[in-house]
């Protein structure tokens, strides 16, 4: 079974329609790009599956792991196993990242049914997963995204994709905001996320992240409709030509 | 229109055994509340908390004999580490109380025995004009006063146990309790009230304490007093020459309840704090009516109020600070903020800055929010649910008013009741 099956998705926002027929099946261990020009619905499409408020689906459908996800609220798509890493992570005032990754744990376990974590067996799995991400003691005793920089603020996401454990990761501009060393960080560690009964979903306008994380497969989004589908060579073809042969399409 | 004619006309005005002072204090106090009667919406002090309900409310008088069954651990207490002293339907209760082993510097004696003794400290409290003038709750309790609490702390001694005030009522009747702190010069000590009970009662508290020169007093109360009841409290304080007084209330019981405190700055260079939280949910209206008063020069107040309302709740909040002439170099600070959860629920925030000197340093504040939807968002993205992210946002966003707590054990016991609240009450849905 497809771990992510999405078929002539249709979306709208105050009456605009942004998603105009999505069709795209993310096998489990596949990670997929979608690269497309600003207000492609890019973003779009990384809310209407997560689950935000605000998007009216006018059509299709979205299977996850065979289970109707545009029927489950936005909370329970996340303890299903979809993860949004956020392009602008939300600062949380006086919510220390300590105590929202372990609610963030906890409800995962209570919807499926297990006990809440042990608080010394928990401290240590994400001291653990948060040293490879070079995040210290020190900013998991922070409010949440407070203060903290680009570069810190993607680091975060990506620890709490770690410690979650998703089945399915969209990354929503992952590389905005990174520079060089930053971005190998963060690369590194989706990457060492990767596995055979995981998959990603990389939303990205630039091809650069792409060298750090390559995808199996890459399609390009313009006008809300899926343009063209390829390898991670389509990737690399773009960055020579840009979206400009995807400007017409608009009419 | 509002009157609790009935109620006045019900209660015992004189004692038998009553020496006289004590009779023409209690007839003093009912004239001063006969002058006005209950005030209304003309009344300016109280024109955002109406009292239609509780006039229509036919109260009993309280002739609670001290041995009325009170199950404490039924009630909301505030689990504070500290010496309890229970104080039921008006009622001094020593049976409930722990009045063995006090610590040196520490004396407390029922309120009753205290009158009957024309104990000086409680002759004067009952005597203080100041306290029910212009205030018809507060001259209501003292033309019934009868009982309560005495509690006096001996010039630098330094009490290191919390004094736990368990203020508890029950049934439908109206108690009128009078709790009178002392603290001398150089004392160090801090209270906990715990308001609660069940039923629907009035609960009418007057509260006066004194803190003498470079004395510290926290004063700390947990107003969680029955869902159907009505809690109307005035607290008075006088500060000492760099006396610090160190207040805050954490309110989220009674339909009806409206805590007034009020302030002097008598001597230089003292501090007065007074903050708090409050979480209304329902149908619940909770007022919060402080004045602070620069008497002299020299002195500092600081207010940080912060509430969050849901449901249809409405919150009240009155905040005047009074500068007088001769009070210069003052240095004062008030900020209230509200949190509104619903579309029904409402705020009144009145500030009041009255100045008369000319070197003083004075700010206030007051701001309406709401929870914001993409913090929300980034909470349920995670998996938690919408109850949960709201009630972890409201405790973080209440968080920094309970921080002014100075005693640091009573600041975590109010940290966690706060959040043990909001979770009850918000995840509940």
């Amino acid at each position: 079974m497809a771990l992510l099956e999405i078929e002539g998705l249709r979306a709208e926002v105050d009456g605009k329609e942004i998603l105009k027929g999505i069709d795209l099946v993310i096998e489990p261990g596949e990670v997929h790009a979608i690269m497309g020009p600003n207000g492609s619905g890019k973003s779009t499409l990384s809310y209407v599956l997560s689950g935000r408020d605000g998007y009216e689906i006018t059509g299709g459908s979205v299977r996850f792991d065979g289970k109707d996800l545009l029927e489950m609220e936005a909370d329970e798509r996340a303890n299903e196993g979809v993860f949004l890493a956020f392009q602008y992570p939300v600062e949380i005032p006086g919510v220390t990242g300590m105590t929202f990754l372990r609610e963030a744990v906890n409800a995962k376990r209570r919807h499926h049914g297990e006990d809440e974590i042990d608080a010394m067996q928990f401290l240590k799995m994400v001291r653990s997963k948060a040293k490879t991400l070079s995040i210290g003691d020190e900013m998991l005793k922070r409010a949440v995204n407070v203060g903290f920089s680009g570069g810190e603020k993607k680091r975060n996401e990506i620890l709490q994709m770690a410690v979650l454990e998703p089945r399915l990761a969209i990354l929503d501009e992952t590389d905005s905001g990174l520079d060089i060393d930053a971005l190998k960080l963060v690369s590194e560690g989706v990457n060492a996320l990767r596995s055979e009964d995981r998959g990603m979903l990389m939303i990205t306008h630039y091809q650069r992240l792409l060298t750090y994380i390559q995808p199996d497969h890459v399609h390009v989004l313009a006008h809300g409709k899926i343009q063209r589908s390829g390898g991670k060579e389509l990737a690399l073809e773009l960055e020579e030509t840009g979206y400009a042969d995807y400007a017409e399409a608009a009419a | 229109m509002a009157d609790l004619t009935s109620l006045v006309d019900a209660f015992p005005k004189s004692a038998p055994d009553a020496p006289e002072w004590l009779s023409a204090a209690r007839a003093s106090s009912l004239a001063k509340y006969e002058v006005h009667g209950m005030p209304t919406r003309r009344t300016e002090s109280w024109k955002y908390t109406r009292l239609k309900a509780l006039a229509e409310i036919g109260f009993t008088p309280a002739l609670d004999d001290g041995e009325t069954e009170i199950a404490l651990s039924s009630l909301p207490i505030a689990p504070v580490d500290g010496l309890r002293v229970v104080v039921a339907n008006g009622r001094f209760r020593s049976d409930l109380s722990d009045l063995a082993d006090l610590p040196a510097g520490l004396t407390i004696t029922p309120l009753a025995d205290a009158l009957k003794a024309g104990h000086e400290l409680a002759r004067s409290a009952v005597e203080d004009a100041d306290l029910v003038d212009g205030h018809p709750f507060a001259a209501l309790n003292g033309a019934f006063v009868s009982d309560g609490v005495l509690i006096e702390i001996a010039p630098r001694a330094e009490i290191e146990r919390v004094v736990h005030l368990v203020i508890a009522s029950s049934g439908d009747d109206a108690y009128m309790p009078r709790i009178v702190v002392a603290a001398g010069d150089g004392a160090r000590a801090s209270i906990v009230e715990s308001r609660v009970g069940t039923g629907r009662y009035l609960s009418n508290l007057a509260v006066q304490v004194t803190v003498g020169a470079d004395a510290h007093v926290g004063h700390y109360v947990l107003q969680a007093e029955s869902s159907d009841a009505f809690h109307v409290s005035m607290t008075r304080t006088v500060l000492a020459e760099k006396a610090c007084y160190d207040n805050f209330a954490l309110s989220w019981g009674g339909r009806l309840a409206r805590n007034e405190i009020r302030g002097v700055l008598n001597g230089p260079r003292g501090d007065y704090r007074v903050n708090g939280a409050y979480i209304a949910a329902g149908e619940q209206h909770l007022d919060t009516t402080t004045f602070i008063d620069h008497a002299v020069p020299d002195c500092e107040s600081r207010e940080v109020y912060k509430g969050v309302l849901d449901g249809s709740s409405r919150g009240v909040f009155q905040g005047k600070i009074l500068v007088r002439p001769d009070a210069q170099r003052t240095d004062g600070y008030q900020m209230n903020r509200a949190m509104l959860l619903s579309p029904s629920a409402e705020i009144d925030s009145k500030p009041e800055l009255e100045i008369y000197a000319d070197d003083v340093k004075c700010s206030h504040g007051a701001t309406v929010g709401e929870l914001e939807e993409d913090q929300l968002f980034y909470f349920l993205a995670r998996g938690i649910d919408r109850g949960r992210a709201r009630a972890l946002l409201v405790e973080a966003y209440l968080a920094d008013a309970i921080d002014e707590i100075q005693n640091i054990h009573v600041r975590e016991v109010f940290s966690g009741l706060a959040a043990g609240h909001l979770r009850a009450l918000l995840t509940e849905a």
